[in-house]
């Protein structure tokens, strides 16, 4: 599986940073020290832990956070 | 021109642009607005159709996400430390108007009446104590049960509190609270109001909720927000800032009067808030407002709020910010300085945006910019 370069990647309302080497959402999530329970959007299109990242995409987790009442 | 504005005239924009094409500018105006959110980019202020010109045709912008991800991340790269910069130089200017803020806090009734936590968990020891002390046949157990957990309860809350007293004592660590609040991006600080902090979010929020499976696809500007956070009682009220839209007493789907409904992630907001952690407070209130589930239970859901054409008119206290923030500053010797060398970085990051080779970028590295050529494929 060919790695991803330069993908910027960010937790909703953090700081955004560059991974040089990723190939999956899940080696992003790993990469980024990430824990618990989380979603994962690819140039703002929700994808799974399993989808392949390109070059220069942006990949933004959530907090499975839901507000409501 | 901003993407609201574009989006607004895009007939006049594009006239003479086949429907389709429209669309596709249209698809790809609201991609921008969302990884510019996301990635608390400040874009208000840019020129969206000259950042993204399109060499193809004068009136249309870029569509491929990667390019258009390059140029925004350039332009982050070239800002964000200024605008950081300038929150962080308000925060420092209303340090004498948080220090009355504090004073104010501190003196509140509120803190008085924490001195009596201390008696009320004695009591309950007391109790607890004196119930182990029965025979085994007059013991009440669930008495046992309920005096242990409410000490543990009021134990923990005195501990938040004691936290959130020092911090109500000291300037100083109030202050850096708030810079971590503004470090992080999605917030920018803009002042003090009597005992309440004031923050606005970096960017406009957009909402989306998607499914391509179910072919759901919903994606609104909800606007920018003001966030009052009250430091006596931790509690944050938000408020309409600058296009906002409203349905009935709902200015968002998880806010109400001005209410956030945190769902899930209330306990987490109850401790940050107990212990009076401003930058959690914060992070969890930016995580509701710019997170949308129609399985949360939303006041509102982002359907209702999809077709809604009445704005909200811009505050009075927002079109003082941005006419402030749009004025010249007189700057001092050291801020000229400062600026020659900002200056310097802004034009070699904005030549990389825009095709021109930066003074010190290495060949190699152009050149696999200018390799690549822009498809016209649309990733939105």
């Amino acid at each position: 599986m060919a790695k991803a370069k330069k993908v910027t990647a960010q937790v909703l309302g953090g700081e955004t940073q560059v991974l040089d080497c990723c190939a999956t959402v899940q080696d992003a999530f790993e990469d980024l020290g990430l824990d618990g329970s989380y979603t994962a959007t690819v140039n703002g299109e929700p994808v799974d832990f399993d989808h392949e990242l390109s070059d220069y995409e942006f990949l933004c987790f959530s907090p499975a956070v839901k507000g409501g009442c | 021109m901003q993407i609201q504005e574009i989006i607004k005239n895009k007939d006049t924009i594009f006239a003479g642009i086949e429907p389709k094409k429209v669309e596709e500018q249209i698809k790809t105006l609201r991609y921008i607005e969302l990884i510019a959110m996301q990635a608390n980019i400040d874009i208000s202020k840019v020129d969206v159709m000259k950042m993204f010109k399109s060499k193809s045709a004068s009136n249309t912008i870029i569509t491929n996400p990667r390019f258009i991800n390059r140029i925004l991340f350039s332009f982050h790269e070239d800002n964000s430390i200024a605008i950081k910069r300038k929150s962080l130089e308000d925060l420092l200017k209303s340090q004498t108007r948080l220090e009355k803020t504090v004073k104010k806090a501190h003196g509140n009734k509120h803190f008085q009446g924490m001195k009596e936590l201390g008696s009320t968990i004695k009591g309950f020891q007391d109790r607890l104590k004196s119930e182990q002390e029965k025979s085994a046949e007059l013991q009440r157990t669930d008495y046992i049960k309920y005096f242990s957990t409410e000490i543990t309860r009021l134990t923990e809350y005195a501990k938040g509190q004691d936290a959130l007293r020092e911090q109500m004592t000291n300037v100083d660590v109030l202050v850096k609270q708030i810079a971590k609040v503004v470090n992080a991006g999605f917030w920018k600080f803009i002042g003090v109001s009597g005992t309440k902090l004031k923050f606005i979010t970096s960017s406009d929020v957009i909402l989306f909720e998607k499914n391509p499976k179910g072919k759901l696809n919903l994606q609104k500007n909800m606007g920018t927000y003001l966030v009052k956070l009250d430091l006596i009682e931790m509690e944050p009220i938000v408020h309409t800032f600058r296009g906002n839209v409203r349905h009935f007493d709902c200015i968002h789907p998880y806010v109400s009067e001005g209410v956030i409904c945190f769902g899930n992630s209330y306990s987490y907001f109850h401790d940050a808030q107990s212990k009076g952690d401003i930058y959690e407070i914060m992070n969890m209130v930016g995580m509701v407002l710019g997170t949308y589930s129609s399985a949360g239970g939303p006041h509102r859901s982002l359907l209702t709020f999809m077709n809604l054409n009445n704005q909200v008119k811009m505050t009075k206290e927002a079109a003082a910010y941005y006419a402030k923030q749009d004025k010249p500053k007189k700057t001092s010797k050291v801020d000229e300085l400062l600026e020659s060398i900002s200056t310097k970085a802004v034009s070699n990051g904005l030549a990389k945006t825009i095709g021109k080779k930066p003074e010190n970028a290495s060949d190699q590295e152009f050149d696999d910019d200018e390799n690549e050529s822009e498809d016209d494929s649309v990733y939105v």
